[in-house]
């Protein structure tokens, strides 16, 4: 068992100490009931979970998807239409049973995911760039369908939905989902089908020629991908029980990209940290916002990105690895 | 001219153009079953190309081409691939930012045959699937000196080396044909020397038919049991080393190319 232990961590404890850190963390806070810790705690898992499989897609697979919030919304949406469609056919009201949440999520996930295929295999057929450009265009589209649909409350936004009473299940559940998404992309990197992810990134000509399907390969790692923002749009609705198109603009996916590159494209470990970073530098700068009355998180970011890029393109990952390498230690 | 008697890979009347310029031009030729076969030709002469077109990078314009009694035009590259047909790169192609391993094990694609949720659940199917592929492939790295460098980087390699995991990548695939794409280039003389045992070697253990793009001369003379000479995409001698040796056509194929001797 030990043994099986190591082989499933592939002896890199890291991921793990984070994770049970972040628990550990929100299960206190759970008693400490301050509210604004505990949406913090929440906001960070979800970010953890999109960056992780924006992560799979941009950095493993080597694509440039521009479109993560446009599958979280659907993801958010279809759970929270559902539960309510659930609601007024079975009238479960203030007491849903928990399970219900991890159902909904699944199924957000699914219908994420299927828009993810439906997307993806035409536009990752092709070579280049233009699986960017069909991704903004649709989360685009997604955003504008949802602001012209009156039943899901158009731009006014969406609410009266099931949404879970405890903080302690909201949170758990979310963890639930990163640890999922974090271990199985990380398993799945030790198998033929990571590797070749991997070698699509790499290099499609020679993948092709060792007999990977790139396509397909490229398809599959963009439905999971989407599957895991529909999940995460899921937790998302669930947990603020209301829902606006403009959390799914633009700025949502570039938030994610921003934790991608900073964690140095490709590393699961470094988006865990950039998370952390995109997640509460917002929250640590609000004093000096309050003070000056500009937002400086947009000047942050870039400035942070630049100095990323000259000093160590490979984020903090690059870091990460280069305190691994120090001499004496191994 | 002595065709084989049994061919694993046939080109009828093929023709490749980019825009006016015909780089293969009405090519037959035919690659016997357990032959080492090479294709020689100066520059340009449409030698890759004719590689390309089998593997399904390009697609010819005109002509037939069939690996195993199958056709291989309108597959995808990955398909053909699966039909057996290896290959390695004139400017090499490999994962340059893995490891050694894992680009060995990318080559391994049809030893894999465990489901999508095996790696997360460590299934005794997919832990034993894994060790076999390794085992078996630093069988292969050992074959090529390269056994000790499994876990360093691709790009780490020098030269020389990485031409050879080329070629372990590919084997590993167990093809029936495999081609290789000038794979002395950049070595030196007992490097050359080394590989030409190698390829003799690989021919004799994997029991498969080489294809064989080189310009060292000597290797070519070396190993090869018949030669296709190209020139302007068209083949304009073939036969045993010795015929191509004397052949004037060829002679002046690169005298007037590039003064090359043979
Ligand atoms: N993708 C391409 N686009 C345009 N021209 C090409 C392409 N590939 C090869 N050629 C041309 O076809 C001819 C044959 O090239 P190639 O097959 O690489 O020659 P060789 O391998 O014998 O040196 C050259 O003139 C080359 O410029
Ligand atoms: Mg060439």
């Amino acid at each position: 068992m030990p043994k099986k232990f190591k082989l499933f961590f592939n002896s890199n404890y890291f991921p793990l100490v984070v994770l049970v850190f972040i628990g550990a963390l929100g299960w206190g806070a759970s008693f400490a009931l301050d509210s604004f810790v505990q949406l913090l705690l929440v906001y960070l898992v979800i970010n953890m979970i999109l960056a992780s499989s924006l992560n799979l897609i941009n950095g493993i697979t080597g694509q440039f998807s521009l479109g993560h919030a446009g599958f979280m919304a659907i993801g958010a949406y279809s759970s929270a239409f559902l539960s309510l469609w659930l609601n007024r056919h079975f009238g479960l009201g203030e007491n849903a049973p928990s399970l219900i949440f991890i159902v909904l999520a699944l199924a957000a996930g699914a219908s994420a995911g299927l828009a993810g295929y439906l997307v993806g295999l035409p536009s990752l057929r092709l070579k280049g760039d233009y699986l960017a450009v069909v991704t903004l265009g649709f989360s685009e589209i997604i955003r504008v369908v949802i602001i012209n649909t009156n039943e899901i409350g158009g731009p006014r936004g969406f609410g009266g939905f099931l949404a879970p009473q405890s903080f302690l299940f909201s949170f758990t559940h979310a963890l639930f989902w990163l640890v999922f998404c974090y271990f199985l992309i990380q398993r799945l990197l030790k198998s033929n089908l990571g590797r070749s992810f991997l070698s699509v990134r790499e290099d499609e000509i020679a993948a092709e020629s060792l007999g990977v399907d790139t396509t397909k390969t490229k398809v599959r790692a963009f439905v999971i991908s989407s599957f895991f923002a529909g999940v995460a749009g899921s937790l998302f609705a669930h947990f603020v029980a209301y829902l606006t198109p403009q959390t799914f603009s633009f700025a949502k996916t570039v938030d994610i990209i921003i934790m991608v590159v900073l964690g140095g494209m490709g590393s699961l470990e470094g988006c865990l940290i950039a998370a952390v970073i995109v997640t509460l530098l917002p929250e640590a700068l609000r004093p000096l916002q309050d003070l000056t009355g500009v937002d400086l998180r947009m000047l942050i970011y870039s400035l942070m990105l630049i100095l990323v890029m000259i000093l160590r393109p490979q984020g903090i990952y690059g870091i990460l690895q280069s305190f691994k390498k120090r001499p004496g230690a191994k | 001219m002595n065709a084989p008697l049994k061919s694993i890979l046939e080109f009828k009347n093929v023709t490749m153009s980019f825009g006016g310029l015909k780089a293969v031009s009405d090519l037959s030729f035919a690659v016997g079953e357990k032959e080492l076969v090479a294709l020689i030709g100066p520059n340009g002469a449409g030698k890759t190309t004719v590689f390309n077109v089998m593997t399904g990078i390009y697609r010819p314009q005109s002509g037939n081409i069939n690996f195993r009694n199958k056709s291989v035009l309108g597959l995808k590259a990955h398909q053909i691939s699966g039909l057996g047909l290896g290959r390695t790169f004139q400017n090499i192609r490999l994962f340059k930012n893995l490891t050694v391993m894992q680009n060995v094990l990318i080559g391994a694609q049809p030893h894999f045959k465990y489901g999508f949720w095996e790696p997360l659940v460590l299934s005794s199917r997919f832990l034993e699937t894994e060790a076999n592929a390794k085992k078996y492939a630093l069988e292969l790295l050992g074959h090529f000196d390269l056994k000790q460098k499994q876990d360093e980087l691709a790009s780490s390699l020098p030269y020389g080396e990485q031409r050879k995991l080329e070629m372990v990548r590919s084997l590993i695939g167990m093809p029936r044909l495999i081609c290789l794409d000038e794979p002395a280039a950049g070595m030196n003389h007992k490097e050359t020397e080394d590989l030409m045992n190698l390829i003799l070697k690989i021919k004799k253990d994997f029991d498969q038919a080489v294809f064989l793009i080189e310009h060292d001369m000597k290797l070519v003379m070396g190993i090869s049991e018949r030669i296709v000479v190209l020139d302007h995409g068209c083949c304009i001698e073939e036969g045993s080393p010795e015929k191509v040796r004397g052949s004037k056509a060829v002679i002046e194929a690169y005298l007037g190319a590039d003064g090359g001797s043979l």
